[in-house]
């Protein structure tokens, strides 16, 4: 995806991106390569991380059972349906 | 013919030719120059109306086409007799896009900076496809409007800054009799100091703060030479660069410069007739809104030279006080105020004033 950066303020980074530059994303410098400057042209590469997604999801469902199984017998104020 | 006839004719024949010098010198002093600030969020947007002429300097991003073309439709603008783009950064040639698509336009007058964007390559292409005179701007030129009014190019100088789109911004200078605009675009402090150095004469009424108000421009001695009774900001509300500083609005405090933002006043119109001028305002400031009467817009007028103002600012319900050194405001007998040092001690004449500085109610005596 290609990028613009259409000026710096502050320390953000404007870029312009998307069909006609409709879109404007306020990015940090800080995060930019070093060495970027107002008139450059970036290129952005996402890619879907799907190892990453599934070991994410893995660990916070792991952490739910284990929780869940922690207060067995104690509902405290919590009720029943 | 009898003699008393002829006397009566003559009478009547001089009457009518005074009649009609007082009509014609009616016409002619009635004869306003406004200059709107147009509320396009984050970005600049000016237009300039004369005798029937108009100018649009810049038009925001490219959402806001469509908010400055329906200004321009509700100001009887059908066609642009020049278009000014202060600088190629989108969120001032960005609407610009709609107008040279949908507005007749005679000529237009650009920084002569390049830049990478597409947007500025569209803006480009239109202009050839319109085939519209092209013009690039450097210090020295005028404007040749309407011989009653005189327009500037006071920047950018030739050569070029290096590498700096703001500091090459087109900046005017108007001037229709005593009354005088000076209209800085996004040019910063370097710019500012080669204004100095020019020989320019920036003595101005009225103020088109350079870039959003920013730290990087509005320097204490090129204000001190610029005196602007009134200063305008064109910003965005809440926008994510801290525009306008603290910094800035107290410097231009300190120059007595009466302060109006797009973001607290919405569109902000300055009417002329080259002696005084008032200006307009779409929106009160949130914290005036419930201390003035039921009006939407306010008006203020003042005379140019001496303190004759002839009528007072819409609101005045101070003094209010603060610390240089917090953003809030106060009434003088809160708790609060007792904490601030003397050195430190700010008095505004009223909230709006204050709200105009940047500053907030206190949580404590919760000034109106």
């Amino acid at each position: 995806m290609k990028a613009v950066i259409d000026r710096i303020e502050n320390e953000i980074a404007v870029l312009l991106i998307g069909e006609e530059e409709k879109t404007r994303v306020n990015f940090p410098i800080s995060l930019l390569p070093e060495g970027c400057r107002e008139s450059d042209v970036l290129n952005i590469s996402i890619e879907r991380d799907t190892t990453a997604t599934q070991q994410a999801k893995e660990r916070t469902s792991s952490l739910m059972e284990k929780l869940k199984k922690k207060n067995q017998g104690k509902t405290g104020i919590i009720q029943g349906p | 013919m009898k003699k008393s006839n002829l006397k009566w004719l003559l009478k009547v024949a001089l009457l009518s030719v005074l009649t009609a010098a007082i009509a014609a010198a009616t016409v002619s002093a009635s004869e306003n120059l406004t200059v709107h600030f147009l509320d396009v969020g984050q970005g600049d947007s000016e237009l300039v109306q004369f005798n029937g002429k108009n100018v649009l300097i810049d038009a925001g991003t490219q959402d806001m086409g469509p908010r400055v073309e329906s200004y321009l439709k509700n100001h009887g603008v059908s066609s642009l007799d020049l278009l000014v783009a202060t600088h190629p950064h989108e969120d001032h040639i960005g609407g610009l896009l709609d107008i040279l698509n949908d507005f007749g336009v005679k000529q237009v007058l650009d920084s002569g900076q390049t830049h990478t964007s597409q947007t500025f390559e569209n803006y480009l292409n239109l202009i050839d496809r319109k085939n519209i005179p092209f013009e690039t701007a450097e210090r020295g030129q005028t404007i040749n409007l309407d011989p009653a009014i005189k327009i500037e190019v006071l920047s950018p100088p030739i050569p070029l800054f290096p590498d700096d789109l703001n500091q090459n911004s087109i900046v005017l200078k108007i001037t229709y009799n005593k009354v005088s605009f000076l209209l800085m675009g996004d040019a910063g402090i370097e710019a500012e100091k080669s204004l100095l150095s020019s020989g320019s004469n920036l003595d101005s009424d009225i103020l088109k703060v350079g870039h959003h108000g920013s730290s990087s421009a509005s320097s204490s001695s090129f204000l001190a030479r610029v005196k602007p009774a009134i200063s305008i900001i064109e910003v965005g509300a809440g926008n994510d660069y801290g525009h306008p500083t603290k910094k800035t609005l107290k410097a231009l405090q300190s120059t007595g410069s009466k302060v109006y933002r797009t973001d607290l006043n919405g569109n902000i119109a300055v009417t002329t007739d080259g002696q005084k001028y008032t200006i307009t305002t779409e929106k009160q400031s949130w914290n005036t809104a419930s201390t003035v009467s039921k009006d939407t817009s306010s008006a203020t007028t003042w005379t140019t030279g001496t303190a004759s103002s002839t009528t007072a600012a819409a609101s005045s319900n101070g003094p209010f006080v603060g610390s240089a050194k917090s953003d809030k405001y106060h009434y003088p007998s809160c708790s609060a105020v007792k904490k601030i040092k003397s050195a430190n001690l700010v008095t505004f004449s009223s909230s709006a004033d204050a709200r105009a500085q940047g500053y907030v109610p206190c949580g404590i005596c919760h000034p109106q």
